[in-house]
């Protein structure tokens, strides 16, 4: 074939299509019933062609994070008590007739201040400066305060005592070498401190000032997971690592170590002295597990999350609250997120571990807008949780409308 | 001509000891019944010191000629196991920790005669505590990981009840022996994390009259050490999110601190390199903290890179450095 007809041959091919396009864009037109619009577009008829595995986003209802102004007696929901960070925090009822407040701690000064959850006041209640505070525990009678000052080789631990006169703390040192400390609910502190190779737990009354040792752990590297007061069940692991193995034992009232059949990689854990929840890596996932202690079984738990974002409700072994994002948990973990590589944007769970359930309290990111991981919690055994964003360290509140083991 | 096999046999037996593969049980178990004279049968339990509950496999080990038509019955602590009957091989879970399972085979051969043999699991949890001596930010919750040439300090705890200074430990890191042998007592070690992605660390643990009683492999992970910088407060102290890529600098100030992971405690505390490149110009810190830089704006606008590098110069592969991009 000769070489014009093939030039022919493709310019009215072209014509062809330039007539095609401008029929479809000056005379072709849908209408859409749903809106009764006039389209300047072709319908080309190709069907359906949204993908059907898509599933829309649920839709954010951002109603923002209440001030604790607006607590009174009957509110209940989300509460971001500070835009700062605290360094500790308590929820303090001096007396039965007395309305709860929440003593928290501000980092750096170590000043105390204090929010009346029935008006919302804030008033500071201690002016005295613990330099360079970087942790703190108070009594639930709000009569006693541990700090912890500096990092490293320099940090000092000391004890206060709340004025009933002033807004002031009187303190005094204390020379054990301290690794961790949680107040207790008979207003003592449960703390672990390193003697020589091994780790020591101790009750410290402040009320009397006396020390007593509860039990040694032949290892430094531990975590505990500490009881509600110096007779409760504690628990240790060897502190977390995704490349290392833990295993938990079990810390009886008289300071003996039962090993349980819980171990594995990156494991961490938290007891309720009937159940354990424990996560581990598990190949390429980490999962968490729940172990019933009476029949020495273990099932993989409803919800994954870290241990170190739950914590118990006292007198009651089968309910813990929990931080729990819907995320994939990598098999790194909980390294990454001790690094602060990872972070969970959490909703706020009661995990029920005798039935192996879990039932959503707030959805946080949904009801504040906001990221929070999840970390430190607290309860006031009936329907108060508190907790921090491990993000910025903010303390947050939620109010539950029943009674948290319900 | 048998004499002579049994001679290779043992001979490959000391062999077998001498090169040590102590983490192939079955193998030396098997080799030892042989040595000891394949006319015997036996029962063997692999893995041969299981974990309390943990899953076992129970073998008929009948070498002698003529008791394939054995007729076998099994039982565990007294109690027969008729679904075993006449099996050679079959699983069952080791019981708790301390408590003790006797497995019993009773072999009926009209040619060979009627034979009875047992052998008792005992588990415990031998558990191994890895502590190593390398460093992680105060912050961290977790554990260090070794990097080579660190320091590790090793705990085996057995849950049998006996004082550990009543039982004897043999320690193993990869073909080295520690401690010089068995020692009593020694239920600690400490050892330098040697070259080499992974090692193994083995321990033996055996009663005073030598009769061991559990034993466990462990795999030792090696890692390098590595740098994240974190932004510190004056006020409110560090921050607990790291600055992965790069820091847009808010204020007329920023300080910021590398925090290196799993870096020798001791090249950490005296390091011989320990430098800050502001812009590929070395900077020097103030405060004090070889590990913490303030940086203060020059201009209104502007970026730079910002490097930290620490490092044991006799241990090379003891150091790490890291660096990220700063704008303002």
């Amino acid at each position: 074939m000769k070489r014009p007809v093939f030039i022919i041959i493709g310019a009215v091919a072209i014509l062809i299509l330039m007539a095609v396009w401008v029929y479809v864009l000056f005379f072709s037109s849908t209408s859409s019933e749903e809106t009764n619009q006039t389209e300047t577009f072709a319908n080309l008829d190709l069907g359906d062609t949204s993908d059907p595995n898509y599933v829309p986003p649920p839709t954010t209802v951002n109603t923002g994070s209440k001030t604790i102004t607006d607590v009174s007696e009957d509110m209940v929901g989300l509460f971001q008590l500070t835009t700062l960070p605290v360094i500790g925090y308590q929820e303090v009822q001096k007396d039965a007739s007395s309305t709860a407040e929440v003593y928290y701690v501000e980092p750096g000064s170590g000043h105390v201040y204090s929010i009346n959850l029935k008006s919302g006041e804030t008033k500071k209640i201690s002016r005295t400066t613990i330099p360079a505070a970087s942790k703190a525990a108070i009594t639930p009678n709000g009569k006693y305060i541990m700090f912890q000052s500096g990092n490293g080789l320099g940090k000092e631990f000391s004890i206060g005592i709340f004025s009933t006169s002033s807004d002031t703390i009187s303190t005094g040192l204390i020379t054990d070498r301290i690794v961790d400390f949680t107040p207790t609910t008979d207003n003592t502190f449960l703390y672990s401190a390193i003697v020589d190779g091994s780790l020591v737990g101790k009750h410290y009354i402040p009320a009397t000032d006396k020390i007593e040792t509860l039990f040694t752990l032949p290892f430094r590297e531990a975590t505990i997971a500490w009881g509600n007061n110096k007779q409760a069940t504690h628990y240790s692991y060897p502190k977390a690592s995704y490349r290392l193995e833990g295993f938990v034992y079990e810390i009886s009232s008289k300071g003996t170590l039962t090993r349980l059949p819980v171990d594995g990689y990156g494991l961490s854990a938290i007891g309720t002295g009937d159940y354990v929840l424990f996560s581990s890596r598990d190949g390429d996932f980490y999962t968490s597990n729940i172990h019933q202690i009476n029949n020495n079984t273990s099932n993989e738990a409803s919800i994954t999350t870290l241990p170190e974002k739950c914590t118990g409700i006292s007198n009651n072994s089968t309910y813990l609250v929990c931080g729990a994002a819907i995320a994939n948990y990598g098999y790194s973990l909980p390294d990454r997120w001790y690094q602060g590589l990872d972070s969970f944007a959490d909703d706020l769970w009661l995990v029920n571990l005798d039935t192996n359930s879990a039932r959503l309290l707030s959805a946080i990111n949904n009801e504040s807008g906001r990221l929070v991981d999840v970390v430190n919690l607290k309860t006031n055994n009936v329907d108060h949780v508190y907790f921090q964003n491990k993000l910025d360290q903010t303390l947050w509140l939620f109010i539950s409308d029943t009674t948290l083991n319900e | 001509m048998i004499v002579n096999m049994r001679k290779l046999i043992l001979s490959l037996a000391v062999i077998g000891a001498m090169v040590g593969m102590p983490a192939l049980a079955q193998f030396d178990n098997t080799l030892n019944s042989l040595a000891a004279g394949s006319a015997v049968p036996s029962i063997e339990i692999d893995p041969p010191f299981p974990k309390p509950g943990q899953e076992i496999t129970v073998s008929l080990k009948d070498y002698r000629s003529g008791s394939q038509g054995s007729a076998i019955t099994w039982s565990t602590n007294g109690k027969e196991l008729p679904e075993m009957k006449n099996l050679l091989s079959f699983k069952l879970d080791a019981p708790g920790s301390g408590e003790v399972l006797q497995v019993n085979a009773y072999i009926a051969n009209a040619a060979l005669g009627d034979t009875v043999v047992n052998v008792e699991v005992r588990p415990y949890y031998l558990d191994l505590v890895i502590e190593p001596q390398t460093r992680v930010p105060e912050f961290y919750l977790g554990r260090s990981l070794p990097s080579i040439g660190s320091s590790i300090n090793a705990t085996a705890l057995i849950d049998n009840g006996v004082n550990p200074n009543n039982l004897i430990y043999r320690w193993r890191v990869n073909q080295t022996v520690l401690d010089g042998g068995a020692t009593r007592g020694h239920n600690k070690v400490s050892f330098p994390m040697p070259i080499g992605n992974d090692s193994i660390i083995s321990v033996e643990v055996s009663q005073l009259d030598g009769t061991m009683i559990a034993k466990k492999n462990l795999r030792l992970p090696s890692v390098a050490p590595s740098i994240l910088f974190y932004e510190v407060d004056p006020l409110l102290g560090i921050s607990r999110l790291p600055i992965v890529k790069s820091l847009l600098m808010v204020g007329n100030s920023a300080t910021i601190k590398a925090e290196p992971y799993n870096l020798d405690s001791r090249t950490y505390n005296s390091p011989d390199i320990s430098e800050w490149k502001v812009g590929n110009t070395g900077a020097t810190t103030l405060s004090g903290n070889p590990y913490e830089i303030t940086l203060e704006k020059t201009q209104v606008s502007g970026g730079f890179d910002l490097e930290f590098h620490v490092r044991n110069t006799k241990e090379v592969l003891q150091g790490a450095k890291k660096s990220i991009k700063v704008d303002f």
